[in-house]
């Protein structure tokens, strides 16, 4: 195997604890960044991720957001499809997974009402009021969750391809890591 | 102005700037380098969606679709 095959093409962001910053990450989006000193990206991700989950939020007057326990296989016509995305924005969709729960076992909502499963009244009451927005919002607070992903990881492993993809000197290679390790 | 007077195609920005910048923010570490690429990014996203906007809207207006029963007048 040559050299070039070998050698990541990273540049050198220190990590810390890389799975504490990536639970971080998903529990509140950019709160692994911030906790890892990348302040910037740390911003970044919580105007981006945050600002497009409670923008969609907002549009959908907070009726997008709820979670449903039924099968996928069994009932996938109310299986709620769009809470995999939205579970991925973390803090800001747990409410939704706690509602549910609690409606599982037969109790009835907490902190009034916030994330429930609105009545059928109500859901169909939004449409014809809001229009399009209802599903903009779905849309919004989804992809919100999806972009949070590639910020998890980003949290986990660094950026996927650093700066060394434009500047070579920046590659951070094997031996030169342990080189940097041995002398620390 | 309300969100419902505006139209949709304008729910399509910030969406689109978000997923450029939290892509390339996920890609790349040096500022100057996420702004440039998520900058071309956003830009390549809209020309894609416009010129499918554009050819979806040429084929409506020219193309002559066979009516229905239901659809003649």
């Amino acid at each position: 195997m040559t050299e070039s095959r070998s050698a990541p093409v990273r540049s050198d962001v220190d990590l810390k604890n890389r799975y504490l910053a990536g639970f971080l990450a998903w529990l509140v989006p950019g709160l692994g960044h911030l906790y890892q000193g990348r302040k910037g990206k740390a911003i970044l991700y919580a105007v981006c991720v945050l600002g497009l989950f409670f923008l969609g939020f907002f549009l959908g007057e907070g009726h997008n957001v709820f979670f449903r326990w039924t099968s996928p296989f069994k009932d996938s016509e109310h299986f709620r499809f769009s809470y995999i995305g939205q579970f991925f924005v973390g803090l800001p969709s747990l409410p939704a997974l706690i509602q549910a729960t609690l409606k599982q076992y037969g109790m009835g909502p907490i902190l009034w009402g916030y994330q429930a499963e609105p009545s059928l009244n109500q859901l169909f009451g939004v449409h014809p009021r809001l229009g399009p927005l209802v599903e903009i919002g779905w849309v919004y607070t989804s992809i919100a969750g999806l972009l949070n992903i590639l910020a998890i990881f980003d949290a986990l492993e660094g950026p996927a391809y650093g700066d060394a993809v434009l500047d070579p000197s920046k590659a951070v290679t094997p031996s030169a890591s342990s080189t940097q390790q041995a002398n620390a | 102005m309300t969100p419902q007077n505006l139209n949709v195609y304008w729910f399509l920005i910030p969406l689109t700037a978000a997923i450029s910048f939290v892509y390339t923010a996920s890609r790349f570490e040096s500022w100057p380098v996420i702004w440039k690429h998520a900058l071309r990014l956003t830009f390549t996203i809209f020309l894609i969606m416009t010129t499918v906007t554009l050819f979806l809207l040429l084929l409506n207006v020219f193309m002559e679709w066979p009516t229905t029963a239901r659809g003649k007048p």
